[in-house]
C-alpha cells in the first residue's frame, strides 16, 4: 500500500517502509494478528465480569426484600401456612388414593362414559352439516305441526323430509363410526375393553338421533354406582374415606385463621412498600421540579411532593394482631394433631390396594405420619420465637437462595429465589442422559474402532457426527410431539411396571428430556472415547493378542483399562455439555419448579428458567439479578466440568 | 465372529463359556452402535414422515409467505360468494384437496375505481390522510420537517348533527367561524353546584373512587398504601390528612369523595354549597363539507364530529420537489379532497383497475382453514353481499401461511455471524500459528479459548444481552434517555427530521444545559430521546436485533472456527513458507501468497461447521435478536436512506427458524391445526441444517483424501 523507497543494499528488501511510532507495516500486521487472538480472552472475561456485574447487587437487595417479608409478618404467615399445606396435602393423597383404587377395581367400566363422549364428539364434529339439515327439516315439521291450518301435502313432504335427514345422519353416522376405534381416542390412558366397543357405538348412534340418554348408559351407570358401592363397601376404603373426614375437618376453621392473617400481613407490606419506595419518588419529583419552566406543571409537582408520606410505618402496633393470634393457633393446632392422629390409625396397609398409583399415595401418606407432628412443632416454634424487628442477617439472605427449595416470582405475596429446584432438576436429567448415554456411546466407540470392519466405520462414523449436528430444538419438538406419548402410553403396559416411577402419569417429564439428551450427547462421548481408544499404543495390543488373548479380550481387559481416564473425561464433558442444554429442557421437561421426587416427574432446569423469564424481566430488578446469579451459577458448574475433564484428557494424553 | 479358543489358551479355562460370553459381548456393542443409527433414523424418518405431505400440499407458498395467523372458520353453506383468484388457490393449498364442498368455481374480473393524481409540492395535509396515501401507494414515505397550524381544515358531516356547546365554547366557535353557527341557536340554563369543604387533619380511609377523584385537586392527603391499577374501585387505603385544610371542589368530585354514605370516603367537618349557572348552546349542523380553522375543529370534534387530522399538531406541508404521481382508491381521494382545502393535485384522472376475481358456492356448511390474509379479503370481497357467513371462529397463532420470515432472518444471522466469526477466527489462527512464540501470552488464550468452548449457549445469550443488546456504544446525535452513560463528542449533530422527532418522541433542547440536565429534562417530558446538537457516544446497546444477534452467535462459534483454521493452516507444510522467506517475500508476503490459500479449503470447512452450529442455536438468539412475530421483511422496513438505512437495516428485530419452531411447539396451544406449521418448519430447519453438516463432512473427507503435500 504504501510507496517502498528502493535501497542498494537489500535486493528483496526495498526498504524499512513506512513507520508510525517505530512500528512498521509487518508489525502492524503482527500487532493486529494478535489483537484479534486476545479476543477469546477478552470475551471470557467480560462473560465473567457481566455475570458478576448484573448480579453482584442480587444480595443485598434479597436481603433488604426479606427483611420487609419479615417486618410486615408476612414470615409469620407462612410459618402457619406451611402447616395449612401438610395438612391439606393430605387431604388430597387420600381423596385421591381411593378414587385410584375405585378405578382400578372397576376395569374398563369406569372409563366407558369418558370414552363415550368422547367418540360422540368426535363424530358430531364430522357431521355437523347433516346436523343442521336434521334440526332445520326437524323445526320445519314441528311449526307445521302446531299451525292451526296445516296442508296436508305440505306436511306430508315435511315428514319426509325429516325421515330422510334422520336416515342421513344415522348412516353418515354409523359410517363415521365404524372408522372410529379406541385407537381415536384423545385420551389414550383410558382403560378399555373390547366388548363394550360394539354397544357403544349403537349407544352413541341412537343417543345423537334422539338426544336422550341410552338404554346402554344407564345400564353401565347402574352398574358403575353398583360395583362403586361394592367397592365402597370394603373395609380398608371406608377406613380411608373415615381418615380422609378426619384430615380435612379441621382445615376449615385453620384455613380461616391463616386467611386473617394474610390479609392483615398483605396490607402491613403494602404500608411498607409505600414507605421504601417514597424516597425514590420524592428525589424524582424534586428533579423534576428543578428543571420545570411552566409555573402550573411547577405547582403540580409541588402539591404531588407534599402528597408523598415519608414517615415509617408502626411495624409494632400494625403485627399485633399476629402476635395476640397465637393463642388461637394453639388451639388450632392441637385440634388438628389430634384428628391427624385418628386418621393415621385408620389409613390402611398398602398391600391391600389394587392399584399402584393408589399404593404410591398411600406410602407417601405415610411418609408424611413420620415427619408432620415433628414439623407442626418446628413450625409453632419459630413462630413462638418470631420477632418481626429482629434484623435479617446477610448470610440467611445468601443460604436462602443457595438452600432453597423454592423459586416463585411475579407473586403478589412475596418472591422467594431458591435455586435448589432447579440445580436438582438440571442434575437429574443430566445425569439420566449420561447413565442412558455411556453404554451406547462407549459400546460404540469400542465396536467402531475395535471390532468394526472398514466400511462399517466408514459409514458410522460420518452418521454419529451427523447426529451431532441435529439442532437441539428439533430434538425438543419430537420429544414434545412425540417422544413424551408414546413413554406415557408404553409405560402403562404390566411387563413395564417394575421400574419405580412407572406408570408415567405425564407427558413431559425428566426420563423424556433425558432420552433425547442422551441422545445429543451421544455424539460427543462417542468421538471423545474413540480418540481415547485410537490413542493406546499398538504394543499394548499385540503383546495381548500374542499372549493367545482373543479380540475382545484384549479390548475390554487390556486396553479399556489403559484409557480408562481418557472415557471418564469423555463422559464428564459429556455432562457438562448436557447441564448447559437449553431447548430440550425447556420444552421437554415440563416446566414445574420443585425438587423432583422420581426421575418420572416434570421438573424445571436452570437453563430453562433462564430462558424461559429473562426476556420479561426489567434490568435491575430483583428477578433480573437473581437469573444471573443462576447464570453465574450454572456458568461456573460448566466452566469446572469442562476444566477438570480437560485435565484429565490432558494427562492421559501426557501418560499415552 | 468368535474365534476358535484352544485349550492352550492361558486365558481361558472353560472352553464353551468363553464363546458365549464372546458373542454376547460382541452382540452387545454391536448393538449398542446400531441403536444410536436406529434412534437417529427413526427421529428423521418420522419428520420426513409428517413434514412431506406439508411441504407437498402447499407447494412453493411455504417457502415464499410469511408466517400468519390460521383461522379455523366454520362457513355456513352459501352461494356466490367471491374472492380474489389468489387467495383462493391459498385456501385450497392449506385445506386438504376434497374436504371442501366447493362448487360451481367460476373465474370473472372485477373492476375497482381508482383515482390517479399528481400530488404538488407545499400542498397541505392532515396526517391521517397522508398515512392513508402512504398504505395505498407502497414505497412513498414523506420525511417531512414542516407542520402548518394556521391554514383552513375541512371536514364533512354525513349527516345532520345536533350539538350543545357551554358558553365559553360557543363564543370561541363563533368568534373562529361564524359561518358554521346557523340563525336558530336555542340556549338552555342549567345550575350545577360547586362545594366547599373544609377536611380536618387526621387519619382517614380512602376508596379509589375518592381517590381517583381527589387527584386532580389540591387536597394535600398522604397515602399510607398504593393503589395499583388492577385493584377494584372499592378498595380502601388508610390515608392521612397531615393538616387542616379548605378546598373547592366541583359536584362529581365531591359526591365520589365526600359522600358520608359510602365507604372510603373523607368525612368533612365544615361544607358551603357554592350555586353556579351554566348555559347550553344549541344548534343542528347541517350535512354537507365545511372548511375551519383548526381550534374550531378541536372544538367540533369533542361533540363528536370525525376528523383524520391531527389536532394538536396541526397539517402537515408536502416538502417534496417534483409533484409525485400517486394512487387512491376512488372513496378515499373523495374523502382527502373534501377534508383538505390546501392540498394541491393535478392531472386527476379516473381508471379502473380489473382484479381476478373467483365466485364459488359451498355445498354444505364446511370448515375451513384460511390464513388471516385470505380470510381478511374473503369478508371484504363479501361485504355488500352478505353471502360469507360463518358461525364459529377459532385463531392459531402462527399456524399459518408460510415459513419466509424465519428463512430470511436465519440467513441474514448466519451472514452477520460468518462475517465476523471467519474475520476474527482466521486472524487469531493466523497468529496462533504463524506468529506467537510458545509463552504466557499463546497459553492464556489457549484456555480462553477452550473455557469459551465449554461456556453454555445460554450464558452466551446472556452476555450478549447484557453487552450488545443493552451496553453497546452507538455513535448518534439522538441518544436514548435511558443510555448506561452518554459521553458527548463534538457540538454538532444531524438534528432529525419532524417526522423522525415525533415517531421516536425525542426531546428537542435548545438551552444549553449539561448532558445530565438534559436527560433530565426529557425525562420529565416523558420522551424516550433528546437531542440538544450533540453528537454523542452513547452506551445504549443496540436493542433487540440482528447485529445483535448476529454478534452474539459469532462470538458462540469462535472457538470452532479458531481451532479448525488452526488446524488448516498446521497442514499447510513448513516448506511452503520456508521456500517463500528464502526468495525474499517478507513474513506478510508469503502467508499472505503461500500459507493462505492453501489452507483455504480447510477455512471453508470450518466455516460450513460453523454455519451448522450457528443455524441451529436457539437460546442465544432467543432475547438478543429473535422476535416472534413480523409482519414485513426486514429490507421492506427500512425508512431511511443512505448510509443510515444501512444501520437502520441491522438494528432490526428478525424471526428466526429454530425460534419459530420453539414459538409453534412450545409457546402456543397444540392442536391438529398446528401440526402441519410444526412439521413443515422442522423439516425444512432440519433439511437445511442437515444439508449443510452433509456438506461440511463431506468437504472435510474430500479435501483430506485429495491433498496430499
Amino acid at each position: 500500500m504504501k510507496k517502498k523507497k528502493p535501497t542498494t543494499d537489500n535486493p528483496f528488501f526495498s526498504g524499512k517502509g513506512f513507520r508510525i511510532l517505530g512500528v512498521g507495516k509487518q508489525e502492524a500486521i503482527k500487532y493486529f494478528f494478535g489483537g484479534n487472538a486476545t479476543i477469546a480472552i477478552i470475551v471470557i472475561g467480560l462473560i465473567i465480569g457481566f455475570l458478576i456485574y448484573h448480579s453482584a447487587n442480587f444480595f443485598p437487595q434479597y436481603r433488604s426484600k426479606l427483611e420487609l417479608y419479615r417486618k410486615s409478618g408476612q414470615e409469620f404467615v407462612d410459618y402457619a401456612s406451611e402447616q395449612l399445606t401438610a395438612q391439606e396435602k393430605l387431604k388430597s393423597l387420600s381423596i385421591q388414593a381411593r378414587e385410584y383404587e375405585v378405578k382400578s377395581r372397576l376395569g374398563p367400566l369406569y372409563d366407558v362414559k369418558p370414552v363415550h363422549s368422547d367418540l360422540k364428539m368426535q363424530v358430531l364434529q364430522s357431521i355437523s352439516s347433516e346436523r343442521k339439515n336434521y334440526k332445520r327439516s326437524k323445526t320445519r315439521l314441528d311449526k307445521l305441526k302446531s299451525a292451526t291450518e296445516t296442508d296436508a301435502k305440505a306436511l306430508e313432504t315435511a315428514e319426509k323430509e325429516y325421515e330422510k335427514a334422520r336416515e342421513i345422519i344415522r348412516q353418515t353416522a354409523e359410517k363415521k363410526l365404524s372408522e372410529l376405534d379406541y385407537s381415536d381416542l384423545s385420551n389414550r390412558l383410558w382403560a378399555t375393553d373390547k366388548k363394550y366397543l360394539t354397544p357403544i357405538r349403537e349407544s352413541i348412534v341412537e343417543n345423537i338421533l334422539t338426544g336422550e340418554q341410552t338404554a346402554f348408559l344407564k345400564e353401565i351407570s347402574v352398574e358403575e354406582q353398583k360395583q362403586t358401592e361394592e367397592v365402597e363397601q370394603l373395609e380398608f376404603i371406608k377406613n380411608l374415606a373415615q381418615a380422609n373426614e378426619k384430615f380435612s375437618k379441621p382445615i376449615l376453621p385453620f384455613n380461616r385463621y391463616v386467611k386473617n392473617l394474610r390479609e392483615v400481613a398483605s396490607k402491613n407490606k403494602a404500608q411498607a412498600v409505600n414507605y421504601v419506595s417514597a424516597r425514590d419518588r420524592k428525589e424524582a419529583l424534586q428533579k423534576k421540579l428543578e428543571i420545570a419552566t411552566d409555573e402550573a406543571v411547577k405547582a403540580r409537582t409541588e402539591l404531588q411532593l407534599q402528597r408523598i408520606l415519608d414517615t415509617e410505618p408502626d411495624y409494632a402496633s400494625l403485627n399485633k394482631p399476629l402476635y395476640t393470634s397465637l393463642d388461637q393457633h394453639k388451639k388450632l393446632q392441637g385440634e388438628i394433631l389430634q384428628s391427624n392422629k385418628e386418621a393415621f390409625a385408620l389409613v390402611p396397609d398398602t398391600d391391600v390396594f389394587d392399584s399402584k398409583i393408589a399404593r404410591r399415595q398411600i406410602r407417601e401418606i405415610k411418609e408424611i405420619e413420620e415427619t408432620i407432628e415433628a414439623m407442626f412443632t418446628a413450625k409453632r416454634e419459630q413462630m413462638e420465637n418470631w420477632d418481626h424487628s429482629k434484623p435479617y442477617p446477610f448470610s440467611q439472605a445468601v443460604t436462602g437462595f443457595f438452600f432453597g427449595t423454592k423459586w416463585i416470582t411475579n407473586s403478589s405475596w412475596q418472591d422467594i429465589y431458591g435455586i435448589l429446584p432447579l440445580l436438582s432438576g438440571s442434575f437429574a436429567v443430566a445425569l439420566i442422559a449420561v447413565i442412558i448415554a455411556i453404554p451406547f456411546s462407549v459400546g460404540g466407540a469400542i465396536y467402531v474402532n475395535r471390532l468394526a470392519t472398514q466400511t462399517e466405520q466408514n459409514i458410522i462414523k460420518p452418521f454419529i457426527e451427523f447426529i451431532g449436528a441435529i439442532p437441539s430444538i428439533v430434538l425438543a419438538f419430537f420429544g414434545v410431539v412425540v417422544l413424551g406419548t408414546l413413554i406415557q402410553e408404553y409405560s402403562q403396559s404390566p411387563w413395564l411396571s417394575w421400574i419405580p416411577g412407572f406408570p408415567v402419569e405425564g407427558r413431559l417429564t425428566i426420563l423424556n428430556a433425558g432420552l433425547l439428551l442422551a441422545l445429543m450427547s451421544v455424539p460427543t462421548i462417542f468421538t471423545l472415547c474413540e480418540d481415547a481408544l485410537n490413542n493406546v499404543p499398538k504394543a499394548y495390543k499385540e503383546a495381548s493378542l500374542s499372549l493367545g488373548a482373543t479380540k475382545l479380550q484384549t479390548v475390554l481387559k487390556v486396553i479399556l483399562p489403559s484409557c480408562a481416564s481418557g472415557i471418564i473425561a469423555a463422559i464428564l464433558l459429556g455432562f457438562g455439555r448436557i447441564i448447559g442444554e437449553t431447548m430440550v429442557v425447556l420444552l421437554v421437561m415440563g416446566g414445574r419448579i420443585a425438587i423432583p421426587k422420581s426421575f418420572t416427574d416434570p421438573a424445571h432446569s436452570m437453563t430453562g428458567i433462564l430462558a424461559q423469564e429473562i426476556g420479561e424481566v426489567d434490568e435491575g430488578s430483583l428477578h433480573w439479578g437473581a437469573l444471573f446469579m443462576v447464570g453465574l451459577v450454572l456458568f461456573i458448574i460448566a466452566l469446572s466440568l469442562n476444566y477438570i475433564s480437560q485435565r484429565i484428557l490432558k494427562k492421559f494424553t501426557q501418560h499415552g | 465372529m468368535a474365534k476358535q479358543v484352544s485349550s492352550n489358551n492361558p486365558f481361558c479355562k472353560k472352553k464353551n463359556g468363553i464363546k458365549y460370553n464372546e458373542i454376547f459381548q460382541f452382540g452387545f456393542f454391536s448393538f449398542a452402535t446400531y441403536c444410536i443409527l436406529l434412534c437417529a433414523i427413526v427421529i428423521f424418518g418420522k419428520i420426513i414422515l409428517e413434514g412431506t405431505p406439508v411441504l407437498w400440499n402447499k407447494g412453493t407458498d411455504f417457502l415464499t409467505k410469511k408466517p400468519q395467523t390460521l383461522v379455523v372458520v366454520e362457513a355456513i353453506e352459501s352461494e356466490n360468494i367471491e374472492i380474489p383468484t389468489e387467495n383462493f388457490d391459498n385456501i385450497l393449498n392449506s385445506n386438504d384437496d376434497d374436504a371442501l364442498p366447493i362448487e360451481n368455481v367460476e373465474e370473472f374480473e372485477k373492476p375497482y375505481p381508482y383515482n390517479r393524481f399528481k400530488l404538488l409540492p407545499d400542498s397541505i395535509i392532515g396526517e391521517g390522510y397522508l398515512k392513508n396515501i402512504e398504505q395505498q401507494n407502497k414505497g412513498f414515505f414523506l420525511i417531512y420537517t414542516e407542520r402548518d397550524t394556521t391554514s383552513p381544515v375541512g371536514f364533512s358531516v354525513t349527516k345532520d348533527k345536533a350539538l350543545s356547546l357551554k358558553t365559553a365554547e360557543f363564543e370561541k366557535l363563533k368568534e373562529l367561524a361564524p359561518d358554521l353557527i346557523p340563525t336558530e341557536v336555542t340556549t338552555r340554563e342549567v345550575t350545577l353546584t360547586d362545594f366547599k369543604v373544609t377536611i380536618a387533619k387526621g387519619e382517614y380511609s380512602l376508596s379509589k373512587i375518592a381517590f381517583t377523584a381527589l387527584t386532580p385537586s389540591t387536597l394535600i392527603f398522604q397515602m399510607r398504601e398504593g393503589f395499583a391499577d388492577d385493584d377494584p374501585d372499592s378498595k380502601t387505603c388508610p390515608t392521612l390528612i397531615p393538616s387542616t385544610q379548605t378546598i373547592t371542589v366541583d359536584a362529581s368530585t365531591y359526591f365520589a369523595a365526600f359522600d358520608e354514605d359510602e365507604r372510603g370516603t373523607l368525612l368533612v367537618e365544615a361544607q358551603e354549597e357554592l350555586p353556579k349557572k351554566t348555559q347550553f348552546h344549541q344548534f343542528t349542523l347541517k350535512k354537507g363539507n365545511y372548511k375551519v380553522s383548526l381550534p374550531a375543529l378541536s372544538i367540533l370534534t369533542k361533540q363528536g364530529i370525525t376528523s383524520q387530522h391531527n389536532l394538536d399538531r396541526g397539517s402537515i406541508v408536502v416538502n417534496v420537489e417534483q409533484p409525485i404521481e400517486l394512487i387512491l382508491t376512488a372513496a378515499s381521494y373523495e374523502q382527502l379532497i373534501a377534508a383538505n382545502p390546501g392540498i394541491k393535485v393535478s392531472d386527476t384522472e379516473d381508471f379502473e383497475q380489473k382484479e381476478n376475481y373467483t365466485r364459488f358456492s359451498l355445498a354444505k356448511d364446511a370448515e375451513i382453514r384460511i390464513d388471516t390474509e385470505d380470510l381478511e379479503a374473503l369478508n371484504k370481497a363479501n361485504e355488500t353481499s352478505g353471502n360469507f357467513k360463518t358461525s364459529s371462529k377459532y385463531t392459531h397463532s402462527y399456524s399459518g401461511g408460510g415459513i419466509l420470515g424465519p428463512i430470511v432472518g436465519t440467513a441474514l444471522l448466519v451472514i452477520i455471524c460468518m462475517a465476523v466469526a471467519l474475520f476474527t477466527g482466521i486472524a487469531t489462527a493466523t497468529f496462533l500459528n504463524e506468529y506467537a512464540r510458545k509463552g504466557a501470552f499463546t497459553k492464556s488464550i489457549r484456555l480462553a479459548m477452550l473455557n469459551l468452548a465449554g461456556v453454555p449457549s445460554i450464558v452466551f445469550g446472556l452476555f450478549g444481552l447484557g453487552l450488545f443488546v443493552m451496553l453497546a456504544p452507538c455513535l448518534t446525535s439522538t441518544p436514548h434517555t435511558e443510555s448506561k452513560w452518554s459521553v458527548p463528542l463534538a457540538p454538532w449533530g444531524s438534528a432529525p427530521q419532524l417526522r423522525v422527532i415525533e415517531e421516536k418522541k425525542i426531546h428537542m433542547e435548545t438551552r444549553e444545559l449539561s448532558t445530565s440536565d438534559v436527560i433530565s429534562a426529557a425525562k420529565a417530558d416523558s420522551k424516550e430521546y433528546f437531542y440538544d446538537g450533540w453528537t454523542y457516544l452513547s452506551f445504549q446497546g443496540w436493542g433487540t436485533c440482528m447485529l445483535a444477534g448476529g454478534f452474539t452467535l459469532a462470538i458462540m462459534v469462535l472457538p470452532v472456527i479458531i481451532t479448525s483454521c488452526e488446524e488448516s493452516l498446521r497442514a499447510v507444510p513448513m516448506g511452503f513458507r520456508e521456500a517463500s522467506l528464502a526468495l525474499g517475500a517478507s513474513k506478510w508476503q508469503s502467508i499472505r501468497t503461500a500459507v493462505l490459500p492453501y489452507a483455504l479449503p480447510g477455512i471453508l470447512t470450518a466455516s460450513v461447521l460453523g454455519i451448522t452450529r450457528v443455524a441451529g442455536e436457539t437460546a442465544p438468539i432467543m432475547f438478543t435478536a429473535a422476535a416472534a412475530e413480523r409482519s414485513d421483511l426486514p429490507w421492506e422496513a427500512v425508512q431511511a436512506t443512505g448510509f443510515s438505512a444501512f444501520i437502520e437495516f441491522l438494528q432490526q428485530s428478525v424471526q428466526a427458524l429454530p425460534y419459530h419452531i420453539y414459538t409453534v411447539a412450545g409457546r402456543i396451544p397444540q392442536s391438529e391445526y398446528t401440526q402441519p406449521m410444526q412439521y413443515g418448519s422442522v423439516l425444512v430447519f432440519m433439511l437445511i441444517v442437515m444439508a449443510l453438516a452433509g456438506i461440511s463432512i463431506w468437504l472435510r473427507v474430500h479435501f483430506r483424501n485429495k491433498i496430499k503435500w
